[in-house]
């Protein structure tokens, strides 16, 4: 995708990208800036690290990460929760302040937006943080992680922030074509994982083209990563776009990466990489696990990994978060943002009247975009338009289209848009169509009905009401000294 | 040892032991897995998920057919 980057990252911005190399560097910042808790005091797997994660969670726009490093029958292990769980870590690793509002954050991915140009350091394996140590034989990864159960009625326990690495059977030296995404893994073994990919994911595509060839799929599962390739990997870009390279453009330095033992490109300092491959034609049950939407999915036949390598770091810390609430929760805060601007991009690239788009909600589920009417009808083909981005396919299901004087992130804004602007029997609904099967609205997982609310102004020929016209309300400075003032003046 | 899967029910002899948590020398948990259903499951957790007569019944499997349960991708040679 083009390039549309700032000429210049700000110096904080520039310094935060060449000081992170990996999760332990930005740590660190996030200490620094007050944004990190050690938790020492002896915790249960079960329910303590879910009741942890959920409380650091709770402040969506402040709230900490957790290094809890006192786990009882786990000595010496260490998991993180919360490390992008809040607005405030991810402004930090962009170099903006602290309370950087979301709105912002939003404008400042989308201008550093483009895989044109990556920024990649080869280091050699030898050299590779990530390969100080190795186990090829008699793995358990019960011993080497802190599992958990993440939500009460898990299937088990997963393996739910980790960034995993895969290659198109039929393009396996497409470096773009080399997908890294968040997929959830249930462990079923010492040495055996499922993997939740759908057919509309880009991992997803490679499990069939090795099936239907009869082809090995290796994989690289990396645990504990650089934060910026946590964002972009669960970020829908095109399937021959490298989310390295997203990656890399965002922070305006090179991501370091080396190679893992069965060949795939994986990032040098991540704290663990464990390698597999899956075993074609085979299923296993899987779940049910709390999902995005709040909701538990179901119990599915998924596809097996066998896995034939782990290389870790020294006491690597196991990476974490929660997710399933109807509260935001760190799986929110890790793709919100990430999740609306590349449909904002790619609307942009047909419809340069789109001003913002909020998929914040759900993944998207319920978004919310603000174009500037070309004429009449035209917020419809922009919301047609978005269903068909990559994550529109699947996600995009309730579309509410507002004008550009609304800024979609401003919940009281959309409302009022909806109050005044709809009419109510000017509503569009797309029956059985493809849907992110953990939609808990569906009746049948997979499909269901897509709804478009044009909430923008009516304009010629369309009648339009006369009792339209809006107050001129007093706003800008002059309305916010008085603000002040008037605070001021407040009898305490 | 009178173990039971705590979401389908299955006898010990399908459920497989893990791995054991120590404190020191002494095991303070133990990790199972059922052979039958894949659940997961570590002996101290609250009785609300590892008690079969305790866990909501919606979370408990009735049936081990494979078939009632959807692929994400069905093999090549089921379509």
């Amino acid at each position: 995708m083009p390039c549309d980057m700032k000429s210049t990252l700000s110096p904080e911005a520039i310094a935060v990208g060449q000081r992170i190399r990996g999760l332990r560097d930005f740590l660190a910042l996030l200490d620094e800036s007050g944004q990190l808790v050690v938790w020492d005091e002896e915790v249960l797997p079960e329910p303590d690290i879910r009741n942890i994660s959920v409380a650091a969670g709770r402040d969506a726009m402040h709230g900490p990460a957790v290094l809890i490093n006192n786990i009882r029958g786990y000595p010496g292990k260490q998991v993180v929760v919360g490390v992008h769980g809040s607005f405030t870590n991810l402004a930090l690793l962009l170099g903006c302040p602290k309370g950087t509002s979301v709105k912002e954050l939003f404008y400042e991915v989308v201008e550093r937006w483009g895989s044109d140009k990556p920024l990649i350091e080869r280091v050699s394996p030898a050299q590779a943080p990530v390969h100080t140590n190795r186990v090829g034989a008699d793995i358990n990864l019960y011993e080497l992680l802190p599992l958990y159960r993440i939500n009460e009625y898990d299937g088990g326990f997963y393996i739910d922030k980790a960034n995993v690495v895969s290659r198109d059977p039929s393009d396996p030296e497409h470096f773009g074509k080399q997908n890294v995404g968040i997929y959830r893994i249930q462990v079923h073994g010492p040495d055996l994982f499922s993997l939740d990919a759908v057919p509309s994911h880009d991992m997803g595509q490679h499990i069939r083209i090795a099936e239907r060839e009869e082809a090995d799929l290796n994989i690289a599962v990396m645990v504990g990563n650089h934060p910026a390739l946590a964002m972009f990997a669960g970020t829908p870009v095109n399937y021959d776009e490298s989310e390295y390279a997203y990656a890399s453009q965002m922070m305006g330095a090179p991501l370091q990466l080396t190679t893992s033992g069965n060949g795939l490109d994986i990032l040098a300092n991540s704290e663990m990489v464990i390698e597999a491959t899956m075993v074609n034609n085979e299923r296993i049950l899987e779940g049910p696990f709390g999902e995005f939407p709040g909701t538990y999915s179901g119990v599915r036949r998924l596809n097996v990994f066998r896995v034939t390598a782990v290389s870790f770091r020294d006491d690597p810390i196991f990476e974490s978060l929660y997710i399933g609430s109807k509260s935001w929760t760190e799986q929110d805060t890790l793709l919100g943002v990430n999740t609306c601007a590349p449909v904002y991009n790619q609307l942009k690239q047909s419809f340069p009247e789109v001003v913002a788009v909020n998929a914040l909600y759900q993944h998207g589920l319920t978004a919310v975009i603000a174009v500037q009417n070309r004429f009449a009808g035209f917020a419809k083909s922009v919301a047609l338009r978005a269903l068909g981005t990559p994550h529109g396919l699947m996600y995009l299901k309730n579309l509410i289209m507002v004008d550009a004087d609304i800024d979609p992130f401003d919940l009281n804004q959309v409302i009022w848009s909806l109050s005044n602007r709809t009419r109510p029997d000017d509503i569009i609904v797309l029956p059985n169509m493809p849907l992110s099967d953990a939609d808990p609205s569906a009746e049948v997982g997979g499909k269901g009905h897509r709804l478009i609310i044009d909430a923008t102004a009516y304009m010629p020929p369309d009648k339009i009401s006369v009792n339209n016209n809006l107050v001129d309300s007093p706003a800008g400075a002059y309305i916010e000294d008085l603000q002040r003032r008037l605070d001021g003046l407040r009898r305490r | 040892m009178n173990l039971q899967c705590p979401r389908c029910g299955a006898n010990s002899d399908r459920c497989r032991e893990e791995y054991k948590g120590l404190a020191g020398d002494n095991v303070v948990w133990t990790v199972f897995h059922c052979l039958d259903c894949s659940f997961t499951w570590r002996d101290c957790e609250p009785d609300t998920v590892v008690n079969h007569g305790m866990r909501q019944s919606w979370a408990n499997l009735t049936s081990l057919d494979p078939e009632i349960y959807p692929h994400n991708i069905p093999p090549p040679d089921t379509g």
